[in-house]
């Protein structure tokens, strides 16, 4: 599983749509086999989601995103989990015990609305 | 604010005034948590007050300018404030909603900075009212205010509406693939799959493959079901660009799909049915190529039930302002730039020039200018040689007079070449008496053409 964090001051960056920075985390099982800081790309939207599909993304973990992008980091078959807020290690620690949901990562007035805080799901035919 | 504790009533017509407003007004404290948030600001963020206030102002406002550009940030840096400056913020729902914001610095009553204030105002309705505004030039993608555009505009809600194959024809750089988008999104099936193709950048039996898909064992390596565009498209639309470029084979096979709306994937025994709809473009004459016997007479008839042509940039010069602002805003939006336009000399020779690329060229050309130029102005000295005429000396100064003199030459050379030289015929065209084109001819110091339209070129 190859989860990416998008990350601005050891927190989860705010808007994905521009946020520059990111850890990948490679897991298995539940523990971190790798860890990688990357920049992302800064052009439009568009071609920071590419770069994650490059980057054979499985999962987005990031703040607001706009609609446009989650649907084409769906289409690419990247699970996004948005409207996440938090220091970046706490939600690490809680995405690989499968804790994310919990509202205490929740961006304000994200608590409770469909695809909002939380998966949206893939767009594509792939499973697992 | 200052006063609050000393002054109950000024408090309270403080509050009550930033609850009236229609404006959103926050304020944070030094670690930049909301300490308060006003009833606007809920109605515009969709946060109400007891979530925001205590949270770090980025993840209440989740705006643009939040990571890179915080107004906030550098008014309390500097102590100035910032006037609105422009942006979007994005709602629980995904939406962007555009906002222009203002700071200020907050300090108490001895003057001490105790934080900062923002205000921020929805601009939805007024982006609204100009996409409005500009409806009546814009259709998805495809910006025009030509009469020459008019009669596609005029067909397009019409095409939009029903399911039949329409054939989309014109120069290379037109915008094709954009009138095919346009075709679909505004179509009843817009959220449905958009698949384009473009046949003549494939090999005859990979593009059959990437049309129809093929079954596992279908071929050596095919080890797993591939659906192809006709699948993938589903009850969305397929778009074949560069249908002139297809094999008389693949001809045939195309034929019975738009025909019957069933077509069998390589190594399959059964027949799948298909619901896309097809739009095709190409830049070839189709007509002269079923006479060469190039292509099917019978699958011509079938894609050309409706034909829409776009009409190259050098018959719609018109446009070239309104695809130039479009495009100065997109680069500055893509490349983070605050480029205000092209001076007057550059707009010059953006008229002049007979953009044989179309729009795509046009493209170019502003994304060019964009890398060079570092001002607020794009000049002359930012277009390639093709648009300056290759005159370094004009290139540098860049002037009014310097650019009117090239505009001048390249439009009565375009008028001589387009007129087989004829000089009464250009003079025509470029709306001016004969004898003034030799006045201006020997102003600008151009040699009289050797051919003259009545006599054949030497060879």
């Amino acid at each position: 599983m190859r989860a990416v964090f998008t990350i601005w001051n050891d927190r989860i960056a705010p808007v994905f749509d521009v946020a520059g920075q990111a850890i990948l985390i490679e897991s298995e099982n539940g523990s971190a086999l790798s860890e990688f800081r990357m920049a992302l790309p800064g052009g439009t939207v568009m071609e920071k989601v590419a770069f994650l599909a490059e980057a054979r993304t499985d999962m987005l973990i990031c703040g607001a995103i706009s609609r446009p992008a989650r649907l084409a980091a769906n289409a690419c078959y990247i699970e996004v989990y948005s409207f996440i807020a938090g220091n970046v290690r706490e939600v690490i620690r809680a995405c690989l015990e499968g804790r994310l949901r919990e509202s205490a990562f929740a961006m304000p007035g994200c608590g409770c609305k469909q695809g909002c805080h939380g998966r949206a799901g893939r767009g594509g035919g792939r499973t697992g | 604010m200052v006063n609050k504790q000393k002054d109950p009533v000024l408090f309270d017509s403080t509050s009550a005034i930033l609850e009236s407003i229609s404006d959103g007004v926050f304020t944070v404290d030094l670690d930049w948590r909301v300490t308060s948030f006003n009833r606007a600001a809920e109605e515009i963020t969709g946060i109400p007050r007891k979530e925001a206030l205590g949270r770090l102002c980025s993840e209440v406002f989740k705006s643009s300018m939040c990571e890179a550009e915080c107004a906030l940030q550098r008014t309390l840096k500097c102590g100035k404030p910032v006037i609105n400056k422009s942006g979007y913020i994005i709602d629980s729902e995904g939406d962007r909603i555009p906002v222009s914001v203002s700071t200020a610095v907050l300090r108490d009553g001895k003057g001490s900075v105790i934080g900062g204030a923002e205000t921020f105002r929805d601009l939805s309705e007024i982006a609204a009212l100009r996409q409005e505004l500009e409806g009546r030039f814009r259709m998805g993608d495809l910006i025009s205010h030509s009469p020459a555009m008019r009669p596609v505009f005029d067909l397009l809600p019409a095409l939009a509406a029903s399911s039949t194959t329409v054939l989309i024809q014109g120069e290379t750089g037109t915008g094709k693939e954009l009138l095919a988008r346009a075709i679909h999104g505004m179509s009843p099936n817009s959220k449905k799959p958009f698949i384009a193709v473009n046949c003549g950048a494939l090999p005859d039996t990979l593009l059959e493959s990437e049309l129809f898909g093929y079954k596992k064992g279908a071929f050596t390596g095919a080890i797993q079901d591939k659906p192809g565009r006709f699948a993938l498209a589903g009850d969305g639309t397929l778009f074949l660009d560069e249908i002139g470029e297809i094999s008389p084979a693949l001809q045939v096979r195309l034929l019975r799909v738009l025909q019957e709306h069933v077509y069998e994937p390589l190594g399959a025994t059964r027949s799948e049915k298909t619901n896309a709809r097809i739009l095709v473009a190409t830049n070839r004459d189709l007509a002269t190529m079923v006479k060469k016997g190039e292509f099917r007479q019978d699958l011509y008839y079938r894609i050309n039930v409706i034909s829409l042509e776009l009409p190259p940039l050098r018959k719609r010069k018109e446009d070239i302002p309104l695809l130039v602002e479009h495009f100065v805003e997109r680069f500055n939006r893509i490349q983070k730039k605050n480029v205000t336009g092209f001076t007057p000399g550059a707009y010059s020779l953006l008229m002049a020039h007979d953009w044989p690329g179309n729009v795509r060229e046009l493209e170019n050309v502003v994304e060019r200018a964009f890398v060079l130029c570092t001002s607020k102005w794009a000049t002359p000295v930012h277009l390639p040689a093709e648009l300056t005429g290759s005159r370094p000396g004009f290139a540098e100064t860049g002037d009014i007079h310097s650019a009117k003199r090239v505009m001048e030459e390249q439009s009565i050379h375009g008028a001589l070449k387009h007129n087989n030289f004829n000089r009464a015929a250009a003079a025509r065209e470029l709306g001016i008496h004969k004898t003034t084109l030799y006045r201006k001819m020997k102003v600008l110091g151009l040699p009289l053409p050797e051919q003259n339209g009545r006599t054949t070129p030497r060879a």
